[in-house]
């Protein structure tokens, strides 16, 4: 862990073989958490790259109060959030209104098709349902479910992450698996017959 | 009837890790040169801007010094004038 902190000390002075270590231990685990987040290959790709840029340009600001990797996880979950944003304000311009409810003016659920690449293929439908109806949780409902639900990181990491204790993130995630289940009841009502 | 709901929330359990692309690591390299690159014609005006404003502020720095020279070297030319005057007034003593 001392290696990671002297990587990044060396990343902050422009060593780009410093960041090919952080990328390559990093690189798989930044690349799963960012296609949860974006359901989509190519901006999962271009998220990846942006979140080592990232790393590469903050690295002088690092605060050793965190771990290496707690800090790279915030980054990767912030940027992501950020792209979510961005995204949803876009459609609300009115590029994609035809996602949204005609009379809450909500976002309807994306017609995404998406399959996460690793996902096992008797699998695949289900995953399919679940990626459908995470885009309803809020972001930090999302995030703990993603973090300990998809990307099995341990509560007590999640919650370094999202900077909160590891109780409040077992609580957003009961919280998450609740309204996953309402909106698949709501979404998919045939399922349960 | 749960069952269903558990087994889609589930259904990313063991899953295979994704993988970036092959060449990612050298794309992300090529953005940051392409960054670094980026910010140098804003370091070179701000070079040109700072040379500038230095040009500007000698500029002025020597006007305000010569004039405030100028003014001085008359007022000591019009006190010595008057002192020379005073010092040739041969008749005022007398009186």
């Amino acid at each position: 862990m001392d290696d990671e902190v002297l990587w990044i000390d060396q990343i902050a002075e422009g060593d780009e073989n410093a960041l090919k270590k952080v990328y390559e231990r990093y690189s798989v685990k930044v690349f799963n958490t960012v296609i949860s987040y974006t359901k989509n290959q190519e901006d999962a790709e271009e998220l990846h790259q942006d979140i080592f840029v990232t790393i590469y340009n903050t690295a002088g600001s690092f605060r050793k109060d965190a771990s290496v990797s707690t800090w790279i996880y915030r980054i990767a979950v912030n940027k992501c959030l950020d792209f979510l944003r961005k995204k949803n304000s876009l459609k609300r311009g009115g590029i994609f209104t035809s996602l949204y409810k005609k009379d809450s003016g909500e976002l309807a659920i994306e017609s995404t098709d998406f399959v996460h690449p690793g996902i096992k293929m008797e699998q695949a439908e289900n995953a399919q349902l679940l990626f459908r109806v995470i885009d309803t949780l809020p972001d930090n409902q999302k995030t703990a479910f993603i973090l300990t639900q998809i990307e099995d990181l341990p509560q007590k990491e999640a919650a370094e992450i999202m900077n909160t204790s590891r109780k409040a993130v077992e609580s957003l995630v009961q919280r998450a698996k609740g309204n996953l289940k309402k909106e698949l009841e709501k979404v998919y009502p045939e399922r349960g017959k | 009837m749960e069952d269903w709901k558990d087994d889609i929330l589930n259904s990313t359990k063991g899953m295979a890790k994704a993988h970036p692309p092959a060449d990612a690591f050298d794309q992300i390299l090529q953005k940051i040169n392409n960054q670094e690159h980026a910010t140098e014609p804003s370091r070179t005006w701000m070079g040109i801007a700072a040379a500038v404003s230095l040009i500007v502020m000698f500029n002025t720095y020597f006007i305000a010094t010569y004039s405030s020279d100028t003014d001085s070297s008359s007022q000591y030319e019009a006190g010595s004038y008057t002192t020379l005057v005073t010092s040739y007034n041969l008749y005022e003593n007398d009186k």
